[in-house]
Order: structure tokens, then C-alpha cells, then sequence
């Protein structure tokens, strides 16, 4: 498999969205802090009245300074949610009952519906914010050491098998995606888009992507095996540094208020 | 460390033979080349040195151990480099990929990550620790592979088709990680078909046709006869000139 690597290719659009090294504030707390914190921030921003998302807002914008993530690639990523923003937006404007504002025969946009498609939004964009805010500063690695910690403590579940499956999926979901352009650009060089069937275009586009998948997934088995893998793995270390402690106070000292609110 | 084959043979499931009656000794620190057309079984005989393939009939022995008695040991010995650096890939950084040999081997803590900043330090992809595997070419991707073997503390090192989709350079620096590794004592061996480009480092060629091991011996003898068995010589040996790979 060839993936591109050009600086502008696949892979580099796909990473623009992940993990970006750096050694700021969020980079260095415990992932487990970083967890509540999303947790946190997630509960306030689906769940609070407009002041607790402005303050969720303003906390996040803070943080997003502090670790200086790269704005213009993300708004270009983003670019396709903004687009959905814009639908949610208008479909409550249109949904919601109340003093109309502005209409055009069946269609009627009322006032309610523009503030409460405008809260909707800000909830949808707080999320994104929160989980954007965790993924950049938290190491796939880390998360597949929270997912371990986490589930040690259920009964009943391999929790080192666990977390090794979610760092497979980490890693492969780009591969995946980029198996699928490759295999939907051969398919255009044969002049797929020639037939108008979509069910027929797309079939031949998902077969050979789940064939390669799946040899992938025998080689991959096959090379965890020889690498001695049996699903005992050495303990992933973690411990609750100071500054750990004090984020989680400070954490808990906003976000429960908020909650709230 | 040396691997012993007696009387080896392999029976696919649908009922094909893989290898039949193969018998084989490599010595601790010699640099094998086993070669062959598609389909001769280089990459079976392979998988049967660090147990992925376990014999129908015959065995393989790592230092004086069989494979098929204690798998974990013969993997840790004998580690492999697969033909598709990509597929292989486990970790979401350099430093996971070549600390999940160490983890799987329950070591402390402080004990992988030595080991693994020494084999990213050995295969110069210290530099890289923090980077997407995904992101390195492609003669990146096959050395951060052997570093995820030299952090097991394998003493066997064993290459398939290990050329395949590299450039000029990227084949040249896992000539050099090789060619290294073998000054260290590490013993080598390399499933190609591509004899051109490491020949020259060789001590010793193998060649495989249909399953049977067909010549033995040193490369500069045995090179002469591979044109019969599928692979192509090397220009240098058709023109009578000295042995060189793209080392050179």
C-alpha cells in the first residue's frame, strides 16, 4: 500500500486533527484528569443555560490559547461541521413554534426557534471544542492507558485486550480511509462515475476497501503474534502528580457550578 | 545462536505442499540469503523458523530447543520483519512501536523504555520517537521495524522480501542497518528475490524451488545456477566482476 505524503496529502489532512506534540499545560497533566476534565466540559456544555456556556466558552477559548493549537487548519477541517451548523441552525429556526419573524408560505422562521437553534449550536460547537482541546494534547498511547485503567476495574473484561483493540483502531482508522480513496481513485480512473447506479459504484468501491481490510487485519494478527502478544502486557504506569491534583480541584471548583447554572 | 532444521515439511490446509523434507543448519552470526521464484516457499520456511507456521512434519530448533515446544522463547529469539512494513505497524508513535516487543515480554517499566530508546537510538530513529509511524518513508518504516525486533533482544533477525516498494535510498538504509547488525554478531536472514542489491553481504546462499531446498553454499558459487530455479543473477556476476550491492 502507497499512502500519499506529500506535505498537502491524505495523511497529512487527517493528522492536522489528532494529537499535536507540544509540553503545555494539557500535555502534561494525567490522562485520567484530562478524561474528567472532557467528561466535565461535555456534561456543562449539553446540560447548562447560556451563562454556563459562555463561561465553558470562555474557559475553553483560554485553554485553546495556552496550547496554542493551530486555528486556520482546524476552521479548514471544520469547514464540512459548519456546514451542518448552518443546517441545525436553520432547521430549529424552522422547527421551533413561537412569534414568527419571517415568512414564505409553509416556511416560517420564528424567534424562539432562531435563539434555540443558536443555543444548539453552541452546544454542539463546546463539545467539539472539548474533545479538540483532549485529542491534540493526549497521546493515543495515553488514552489507551486510561481505557486500561478504567476497565481493570470491571470484572469480567480484559482490560489489557481493551485497550490494545482502541489503540488498533486509533491507529488504523486513517489507513483504512486512505485504502478507500486509493481504491475509490482507481475505480474513477476505470470511469466508475460513468455509471449513474449508486448502489453499483459504491459496492465496487467497499468490496476490494473490506478485502484489504480484512488481509490487513490477518497480517497485523500475525505480526502482533510474532512479536510474542498474548494479551499480558507490562502495567501501563500512572500516577497522580501534584499538578494533577491541583487541576482537578480548580476542574471541579468551575465545571460543578456550571453544571448547576 | 543457531537454528537447526531437520527434516522439515508443510502441508497447507488445503492439502498443497509448502515445503517438503528441508534440513538446514545456520550458524550464530551468519548472514543467509534464502532465495527462490514466487510460490518456492521462502516465506513459509520463514514462519516456521519463530513458530508463526508449526511444522506437518519435521522440526525446527533454536538453540538446541524445539519451536514447536516453546513458542514465546523461538519468537523472542528469532524476530521477523514481514513484507508490508505498514500492515505490521502496532503502535500510534515510534517509541509505542518498538516498546510493544518489551510489553508483550511483561518487562518493568524503566526496562522497556531502556530498551527501546537503545533500539531507536541503534536504527537512528531516536529523533522520530514522537512521530506517527504512517508519517515515515518507507526505509524508516522497515528500520522501525527491525528496531522493534532488536528491543526484544532478538539474536535472529530474519528479513521477508524487505526491498519491495523502497526507493534507491530507502533500500540502502536497510543495507546499512543490516550490514551493521551483522558486524554485531547478529545473525541475518533474508527471504529476496532480488539478489542485486545484497548479495554482495551475504554468507551464504539458499535457494528453494516448489519446496525443496536446491543449492547451499557459498553466494559466489551458488549465484551462478539461480538463472535455473527463477531468479535472476546479478549483472555483476553475469559479467564476471566483482560482488557488489547497492551499498556500493
Amino acid at each position: 500500500m502507497v499512502a500519499d505524503r506529500r506535505p498537502g496529502g491524505i495523511m497529512a489532512e487527517l493528522t492536522a486533527f489528532g494529537y499535536i506534540p507540544g509540553n503545555c499545560l494539557l500535555h502534561r497533566l494525567d490522562v485520567r484528569v484530562k478524561l474528567a476534565g472532557l467528561l466535565g466540559a461535555c456534561t456543562v456544555a449539553l446540560q447548562s443555560a447560556s451563562p454556563g456556556l459562555l463561561v465553558l466558552g470562555l474557559l475553553l477559548g483560554l485553554l485553546m490559547t495556552i496550547q496554542r493549537l493551530p486555528l486556520k487548519p482546524l476552521l479548514r477541517q471544520l469547514r464540512l461541521f459548519c456546514y451542518l451548523l448552518a443546517l441545525v441552525w436553520v432547521a430549529r429556526a424552522l422547527a421551533t413554534p413561537g412569534v414568527p419573524l419571517w415568512s414564505w408560505g409553509l416556511l416560517t422562521i420564528s424567534r424562539a426557534g432562531i435563539v434555540e437553534g443558536g443555543l444548539t449550536c453552541s452546544r454542539l460547537v463546546l463539545t467539539l471544542l472539548a474533545g479538540l482541546l483532549f485529542t491534540a494534547a493526549t497521546r493515543p498511547a495515553e488514552l489507551k492507558t486510561a481505557v486500561h485503567w478504567i476497565f481493570r476495574r470491571v470484572p469480567g473484561i480484559p482490560a489489557e485486550r481493551v485497550a490494545v483493540m482502541a489503540g488498533l483502531m486509533i491507529r488504523f482508522f486513517p489507513v483504512i480511509l486512505i485504502t478507500a480513496e486509493q481504491v475509490r481513485q482507481a475505480q474513477a480512473a476505470r470511469c466508475i462515475q460513468h455509471r449513474k447506479n449508486p448502489i453499483y459504484r459504491t459496492t465496487r468501491v467497499a468490496l476490494p476497501v473490506l478485502r484489504k481490510t480484512f488481509q490487513m487485519a490477518d497480517e497485523l494478527a500475525l505480526a502482533m503474534e510474532s512479536r510474542c502478544y498474548t494479551g499480558r502486557r507490562t502495567d501501563p504506569g500512572l500516577s497522580l502528580q501534584a499538578r494533577d491534583r491541583w487541576a482537578l480541584t480548580v476542574l471541579a471548583g468551575l465545571l460543578i457550578p456550571l453544571m448547576l447554572i | 545462536m543457531d537454528i537447526t532444521v531437520n527434516n522439515l515439511s508443510h502441508v497447507y490446509s488445503d492439502g498443497s505442499p509448502g515445503l517438503q523434507d528441508i534440513s538446514l543448519h545456520i550458524a550464530g552470526g551468519e548472514f543467509v540469503i534464502l532465495t527462490g521464484a514466487n510460490g518456492s516457499g521462502k516465506t513459509t520456511l520463514l514462519r516456521h523458523l519463530n513458530g508463526l507456521l508449526l511444522p506437518t512434519a519435521g522440526e525446527v530448533r533454536v538453540d538446541g530447543v524445539s519451536v514447536s515446544r516453546d513458542l514465546l522463547r523461538a519468537r523472542q529469539k528469532v524476530g521477523m520483519v514481514f513484507q508490508d512494513a505498514d500492515s505490521q505497524i502496532v503502535g500510534e508513535t515510534v517509541f509505542d512501536e518498538v516498546a510493544f516487543g518489551p510489553e508483550n515480554l511483561c518487562l518493568p517499566r524503566d526496562e522497556v523504555r531502556r530498551r527501546t530508546t537503545s533500539a531507536l537510538a541503534a536504527v537512528g530513529l531516536l529523533q522520530a520517537a514522537q512521530k506517527a509511524p504512517h508519517l515515515l518513508s518507507g526505509g524508516e518504516k522497515r528500520r522501525l521495524a527491525i528496531g522493534g525486533i532488536l528491543a526484544m533482544g532478538a539474536p535472529a533477525i530474519i528479513l521477508d522480501e524487505p526491498f519491495s516498494n523502497l526507493d534507491y535510498s530507502g533500500v540502502q538504509q536497510v543495507l546499512q542497518q543490516l550490514a551493521a547488525l551483522h558486524a554485531k554478531g547478529r545473525t541475518i536472514i533474508v527471504a529476496t528475490h532480488d539478489l542485486e542489491k545484497v548479495l554482495a553481504l551475504a554468507d551464504r546462499l539458499l535457494v528453494l524451488a516448489a519446496g525443496h531446498l536446491i543449492l547451499d553454499g557459498a553466494p559466489l558459487e551458488v549465484v551462478k545456477q539461480v538463472e535455473d530455479h527463477g531468479v535472476r543473477e546479478p549483472h555483476w556476476s553475469r559479467i564476471g566482476a566483482r560482488a557488489v550491492s547497492w551499498l556500493n
